[in-house]
């Protein structure tokens, strides 16, 4: 993207009035053009990727985790696209969650229009944005990362067996131990052994804890 | 462009700040809407709509579709003000309050509900 490109956005919300008025306000800059929808579906995301969008703005972040396979879909078909998020949730974690699933531009609700409209022009730069409080955070994040979780656990982690891993992307899902064992054609009792040893080899007391290590641990969820 | 003689006057209370600029936005090029005031709190609200005299303030709906508190005391005080109540983070709720414990249906939260909310169309378009 060049000086004097026009920016093409993209604007998901379901709430008429923002997405209108936004697309407005938007209209109102000579370099960005507008395209609106009310929900992360897969014709949106279809036109998403016909159109040549470059920055998809989202107003909720529920949405956007809720959708995370979609959103990871549209990432790989459209390497190029910028996702920025205009949520209310201050929360850490979730926009953690937000990074990981590719977000790069993160702007809260108290943010005035001409803030959301300078972080629009931040991501199609290919450069991200987010209050300097969650930058803190996200830093901090990184060097405890480079610190390591202890080295023994990070082995641990490392030694889930396949069939354990496998298991993992289905508890990030919420599933059951019933469900996984339909899932995967196992009885019940085998999938509890196995969440078991993964809360063993994990080192925590619950199975989302569990997928946030292996999250935080880089395996693709 | 003309401004109307006797026109609607409008208080912008609402939170959080993107909303406020929404609102500020869909209603500052109406030349029969004139904003009187804009501010942050319910504190400042209260003390806003004494010194302007509104015909309608605009606020943010709270969770469980309530009114901030102060809209009460307001609405006690001033039973002809109307109170419109939009929800940021939902699909198609904005209430409009015409007085105490009386409001309207949910209707649909978009440009034209806003503006037919503070013109008193009786054809607002439902959710």
């Amino acid at each position: 993207m060049t000086i004097g490109d026009t920016i093409n956005v993209y604007i998901i919300s379901r709430n008429r009035l923002l997405r209108e008025s936004l697309a407005r306000i938007f209209k109102k800059q000579n370099d960005i053009s507008i395209l609106t929808g009310d929900a992360l579906t897969s014709a949106t995301l279809q036109e998403i990727c016909d159109s040549g969008v470059d920055v998809v703005l989202i107003d909720s972040i529920n949405a956007l985790l809720e959708e995370a396979e979609k959103v990871r879909e549209l990432r790989r078909t459209c390497p190029n696209l910028n996702l920025v998020v205009v949520c209310m949730e201050e929360n850490e974690e979730t926009f953690l969650r937000a990074v990981q699933l590719g977000v790069t531009g993160y702007v809260l609700k108290e943010a005035s229009a001409m803030d959301v409209t300078a972080a629009v022009r931040t991501a199609a730069r290919g450069e991200a944005s987010c209050p300097p409080r969650l930058c803190h955070y996200l830093i901090e994040f990184v060097a405890r990362q480079s610190d390591g979780l202890p080295t023994a656990r990070m082995r641990e982690l490392m030694n889930l067996t396949r069939r354990e891993q496998l298991l993992i992307p289905l508890l990030a899902r919420g599933l059951t131990n019933k469900e996984i064992a339909e899932k995967l054609n196992l009885s019940e009792q085998t999938v509890k052994n196995y969440v078991h040893r993964i809360l063993r080899k994990t080192g925590v007391q619950d199975r989302l804890a569990a997928v946030e290590v292996c999250r935080t641990a880089g395996l693709n969820l | 462009m003309s401004v109307a003689l006797n026109p609607i006057r409008v208080l912008v209370a609402n939170r959080p700040r993107l909303m406020r600029d929404i609102v500020l936005a869909t209603i500052s090029d109406q030349p029969d809407i004139e904003i009187v005031g804009e501010v942050n709190d319910e504190q400042e609200m209260a003390k806003a709509v004494e010194d302007t005299h509104p015909d309608f303030v605009i606020v943010a709906l709270r969770g469980g579709d309530k009114l901030p508190d102060v809209c009460y005391s307001i609405l006690e005080r001033h039973p002809q003000m109307r109170i419109i109540a939009i929800a940021s983070d939902r699909a198609s709720t904005l209430f409009c309050w015409t007085s105490l414990n009386i409001h309207s249906d949910r209707i649909e939260t978009s440009e034209e509900g806003v503006l037919r909310a503070l013109r008193g169309k009786p054809e607002m378009p439902r959710a």
